[in-house]
């Protein structure tokens, strides 16, 4: 029978991403906490690629580090190798992703959350959850265990209702062999949520000595390594290398010949999968003109021999699974040792959610992760975060914190999930973004430190170490100005060489360093002065001088987007009853309940023409 | 938005051989069932149905009446809409309207019919600038272009534009989402040809809107030239009436006269000035003032000779200063008669004529020869555009600078592009301009837009 165990002011469930951040965030900021999983050997698990960061990721995580998580931190500890992704390209879209060693990630994370003062976890299913009259709430394990919390953050991932499909066999289960939460569903379907399939998926995991990697592309880590952490002190070091191989003709034939095996085209599977992270057999289908598909080989750690197969995700038979890998460059003897499968779990429609990410109509109660309709570790920690966080500002009777998508990806990220809602997986990208130049990797602490420190997140020797090197970089680009170079042979010389035109007149090494074919490391010959800098601080100098007229500009463009995101609406409580409105939009309007008129205008169904509506009933409202 | 009914009258004041007055809101057609008696109450009758009857002030009669009714929300407002066609007399429109007042219509504000029929989703922006055009418009070929617009000629222009831009904006978003994929590439010189082509397309939109002007507001024409070289016979020949007093007698024009004429579809405003010459008199000083500050804002000079003039340096300065708008005209081609000197006379201003670009015909104003020669020479000089073909005519000053704005950051992406810039650095110019076509075409909104828009309407559209 139910008995009573004690009251929380926080309670997460679930151990992943998004509910370790949440967790040590609502700890961290003093609240008592309690964070229950299923199994608590998968504390952290990575059951996908065993990587953290991407284009777009790497911001998320570093955006994370910045306002005080723990993702980025964890990725230092436990990196196998570290790359900055689109190093040739604009420092706009430099991300960083690194290998991570999967089983010693969990360990770390469970570790760190163990050690954490106010955090119990749990190993337990929560099977019900329920409103108590003075608002807080209780939930009950599969033993009966009752816990009373003030705040609950429900960051389920693809345990609720998870089900597993392997070509024509499926069964009901969650992630690497886990069982399925299968009962809190009804209890949340009682609190009003209302919840939807969607569908997720991963590779195989593959025996390295079955592969032959002789006519393999390699692809190493970097020789100049930025880690994630703005706090973290000693470098990663790359251990390992990664491999690239493609599919062919020979592979897409035989998908082509099965494909009426795989559940998703047999109908099998009613949840929506991820756009942009399709399964091979969905890449083969939707992209038919393209020859070959790249594929890259992972090492899933370092005391193991599995690799991952990224690129791969399928949810076709194990026999043709093999069938198929086997026909590529390099795997023709490949020996499986867990099958590619595709998960289909229970998730909310975030269009429910405000930009807190508190539940509407259901006070306390937040949601994060792939509850969230979300895909990824990054996007499912950056959310369980600010669920976390603002879970405990909640419990202690505080403001909410909300992010915005002018200072942050993760502002981006919700505001596109509870504004726009998502049709399939969200997945951060940095196309997602109108501001990429200005929320770069490299500045994350400068956008969100102070939000950190300010919740009571980030500790202050973390936040005095930021404002010290925020200083050392305005100091150095200030000194920059001062440096006037003369003409002289030797630079022209140099100048010639790299096809720019030599100096006249003298010019000061703030402005050289300008022009398109030169930079900050080129000129160091010719700066006497110029003081030993860390080479993060050093990429900063370089990208904020090299691009200051477009940062301007964009920042102009932030300007005056903020005045529409500062027109207020969330006083107007029915729409119905502001004339001119087209139909379409009332209904979007009243369930979303926009902030401001900028989010308004993000809305899908609502045009300019409601939008110039509602400005006309915003200046009729002063006059 | 208000819940009352508004009343106006729609066609111009006093002028006309009817009148029509509009009345819009949830209670029109009660209100005009309150003035009008026909057969039938307008409240019985269907959507777009007409009725013949009378209208009243109380118990007097006040004129004959065609009752025009449209219901909710297939009205040009989107409401309840009832539109009185009376005779057109001023009187009788003043005492309906005083009536419809007194019955609980209210008198529109300026624009309202078109703020209103824009708030019920029924125009958008531009096509609500358009109905602004199409009401000052002064000429047939004005209306034309200004319903070419109201039918979203702009918005389809634009939006051909905007495609290509955003095709370049998708590459570079795909360029930045996928590092390790080397089939998304940035191709510069794709870019460079898209971005000088969308340069092109809004470098003619632009030099459109100047046209769109002249179509707007006419052409302010000067005529000049020496005394008694027959700027009046031209002016009249144009115009097709006496309008000045045409004597043999230097120095009788010393007013400018303006007339009006239409002519390939746009309105020429035509002065003839007081002779540009050294002169004693002081009525006639005057009038040379006037005529030089005249020829200084014109859109267009013609200068005017007589065959077999010599062109002094006074002539040769003024056109030379303002040859992008002027056409020389030779007058009074039927002196030619008179002998082989004064062919020969002309055949050397004509050289100077053709040495300096100057555009030039020759014409007989006094026996009507040569002017369709001249319309056409003018047309050329002016860069008119063909009304009758498709081209689109940028009609606002509002959207005018929306396109010089894009026009501005897709020359800065040019440039940079050269420069080899980083894609995701000039990716932020060609964002910005994207945001202003879409600006242009209303489907960006700002708070200015809107006021703007609305401000400059009149009353009763």
């Amino acid at each position: 029978m139910d008995f009573f165990v004690d009251n929380y002011d926080v309670a997460v469930i679930g151990a992943g991403h998004a509910g370790i951040e949440a967790s040590l965030a609502s700890a961290r900021m003093g609240c008592k906490t309690i964070c229950f999983t299923i199994n608590l050997d998968w504390v952290g698990n990575m059951p996908c690629n065993p990587s953290i960061g991407g284009t777009a990721k790497g911001h998320l995580v570093r955006e994370i580090d910045a306002l005080g998580g723990e993702m980025a931190k964890a990725a230092d500890r436990n990196t196998l190798q570290i790359r900055m992704l689109n190093r040739g390209k604009g420092a706009a879209v430099h991300s960083l992703r690194a290998q991570i060693d999967r089983r010693n990630y969990s360990t770390d994370m469970k570790h760190v959350m163990e050690t954490t003062p106010n955090l119990s976890i749990k190993q337990g299913e929560i099977v019900s959850i329920k409103r108590e009259k003075d608002g807080t709430y209780n939930v009950a394990t599969a033993l009966g265990a009752l816990y009373n919390a003030k705040c609950v953050v429900i960051a389920t991932g693809t345990f609720l209702k998870g089900k597993i499909f392997v070509g024509e066999v499926n069964y009901e289960g969650g992630p690497d062999g886990t069982f399925a939460a299968t009962k809190l569903s009804k209890d949340l379907k009682a609190l009003n949520i209302p919840l939807r399939r969607f569908k997720t998926g991963t590779p195989a995991r593959v025996l390295k000595r079955s592969i032959d990697f002789t006519d393999m592309e390699v692809q190493e880590g970097d020789e100049n390594i930025i880690p994630f952490s703005y706090r973290t002190k000693e470098k990663p070091k790359n251990k390992v290398v990664c491999f690239i191989t493609y599919t062919n003709a020979k592979t897409k034939k035989v998908i082509l010949e099965n494909i009426n095996r795989s559940p998703l085209y047999s109908g099998l599977i009613e949840g929506v999968g991820p756009r942009y992270c399709p399964s091979i057999e969905d890449k083969i289908v939707r992209f038919k003109d393209k020859e070959r598909h790249q594929l890259f080989i992972e090492p899933c750690g370092e005391n193991t021999e599995e690799m991952y197969l990224q690129g791969m995700s399928s949810s076709l038979p194990e026999e043709v699974q093999t069938k198929f890998y086997h026909t590529i460059k390099g795997l023709e003897n490949v020996e499986i040792m867990r099958t590619a499968y595709a998960i289909e779990y229970d998730c909310i429609d975030p269009l429910y959610l405000n930009k807190t990410l508190e539940i509407k109509n259901n006070e306390g109660l937040f949601g994060a992760g792939q509850f969230n309709g979300s895909s990824g570790y990054e996007e499912a920690a950056a959310q369980g975060l600010i669920a976390g966080i603002n879970a405990a500002l909640k419990a202690k009777g505080k403001e909410l914190l909300t992010l915005s998508r002018e200072d942050s990806y993760i502002g981006t990220l919700i505001d596109d999930l509870c504004t726009k809602g998502c049709t399939d997986p969200y997945r951060m990208m940095t196309s997602r973004s109108e501001y990429r130049l200005v929320l770069r990797q490299d500045n994350a602490d400068e956008r969100l430190c102070d939000t950190g420190f300010k919740v009571g997140l980030l500790p202050k020797e973390d936040y005095e170490e930021y404002l010290k090197r925020k200083e050392i970089k305005e100091k150095e680009i200030e000194r920059l100005k001062t440096v006037i170079l003369a003409p002289d042979k030797k630079l022209n010389d140099l100048l010639e060489s790299l096809g720019t035109a030599p100096l006249n007149t003298g010019i000061t090494m703030h402005e050289l360093i300008k022009r398109p074919q030169l930079d900050y490391y080129k000129l160091k010959d010719f700066d006497k002065n110029r003081p030993e800098l860390s080479f993060e601080l050093t990429e900063k100098i370089n990208t904020e001088i090299k691009y200051e007229g477009y940062i301007k500009r964009q920042k102009a463009q932030i300007a005056e987007a903020k005045r529409l995101e500062k027109k207020d609406i969330s006083f107007i409580k029915n729409y119905s009853e502001i004339k001119g409105l087209r139909l379409e939009a009332v209904e979007k309007l009243n369930k979303i309940n926009p902030q401001s008129i900028g989010q308004a205008s993000r809305i899908s169904g609502v045009s300019p023409a409601d939008i110039s509506v509602l400005l006309i009933y915003l200046q009729s409202k002063k006059q | 938005m208000d819940n009352t009914t508004i009343a106006a009258i729609s066609t111009p004041l006093g002028s006309g051989g009817i009148a029509v007055i509009r009345i819009s809101g949830e209670k029109a057609i009660d209100i005009a069932d309150k003035v009008f008696k026909g057969k039938k109450k307008l409240k019985e009758l269907k959507g777009y149905t007409a009725q013949f009857g009378h209208v009243y002030n109380k118990d007097i009669l006040l004129d004959e009446c065609v009752a025009t009714v449209f219901t909710a929300p297939h009205s040009f407002t989107g409401e309840n809409v009832a539109e009185l066609s009376l005779h057109g007399g001023e009187y009788v429109v003043k005492k309906v309207l005083e009536t419809l007042y007194k019955k609980g219509a209210v008198p529109a504000k300026a624009g309202e019919f078109s703020y209103r029929a824009f708030i019920n989703g029924k125009i958008d922006l531009t096509e609500a600038e358009s109905i602004m055009e199409i009401i000052s418009a002064k000429n047939e070929r004005a209306l034309t272009v200004a319903e070419r617009n109201k039918q979203g000629a702009i918005t389809k222009k634009i939006n051909t534009i905007k495609n290509d831009l955003l095709g370049l904006i998708a590459k570079i978003s795909v360029w930045c989402d996928y590092p390790d994929d080397e089939s998304m590439e940035i191709d510069e010189s794709e870019f460079l040809s898209v971005c000088e082509n969308i340069k092109n397309e809004l470098t003619r939109l632009i030099n459109s809107f100047n046209n769109g002007k002249l179509l707007k507001n006419g052409i302010n024409t000067v005529i000049v030239g020496k005394p008694n070289v027959g700027k009046s016979t031209l002016m009249n020949m144009l115009s097709k009436e006496d309008l000045s007093i045409v004597t043999s007698i230097p120095g009788t024009t010393r007013d400018v006269v303006e007339t009006t004429i239409n002519l390939n579809g746009y309105t020429f405003n035509i002065s003839d000035t007081a002779g540009i010459r050294e002169t004693e008199n002081e009525v006639e000083k005057i009038g040379v003032e006037r005529a030089l500050k005249r020829v200084k804002n014109a859109d267009l000079l013609l200068m005017l000779f007589e065959t077999g003039e010599i062109l002094t340096q006074e002539d040769a300065t003024l056109l030379l200063k303002y040859k992008e708008k002027t056409v020389a005209v030779i007058n009074k081609t039927d002196l030619e008669k008179n002998g082989k000197n004064i062919i020969e006379k002309t055949e050397k201003t004509e050289e100077f004529f053709k040495k300096n670009n100057v555009p030039y015909v020759k014409i007989s104003a006094k026996e009507n020869i040569g002017e369709e020669e001249l319309i056409s020479v003018i047309t050329k000089t002016l860069k008119l555009i063909d009304t009758d073909s498709s081209e689109v005519i940028l009609g606002s000053f509002r959207q005018k600078t929306a396109a010089e704005n894009a026009l501005n950051l897709i020359e800065n992406a040019i440039g940079a592009i050269k420069e080899n810039t980083p894609a995701d650095a000039y990716g932020v110019l060609l964002d910005e301009a994207l945001a202003y076509l879409l600006e242009l075409t209303g489907e960006r909104v700002t708070n200015e837009v809107a006021d703007r828009v609305f401000k400059d309407f009149c009353v009763g559209k």
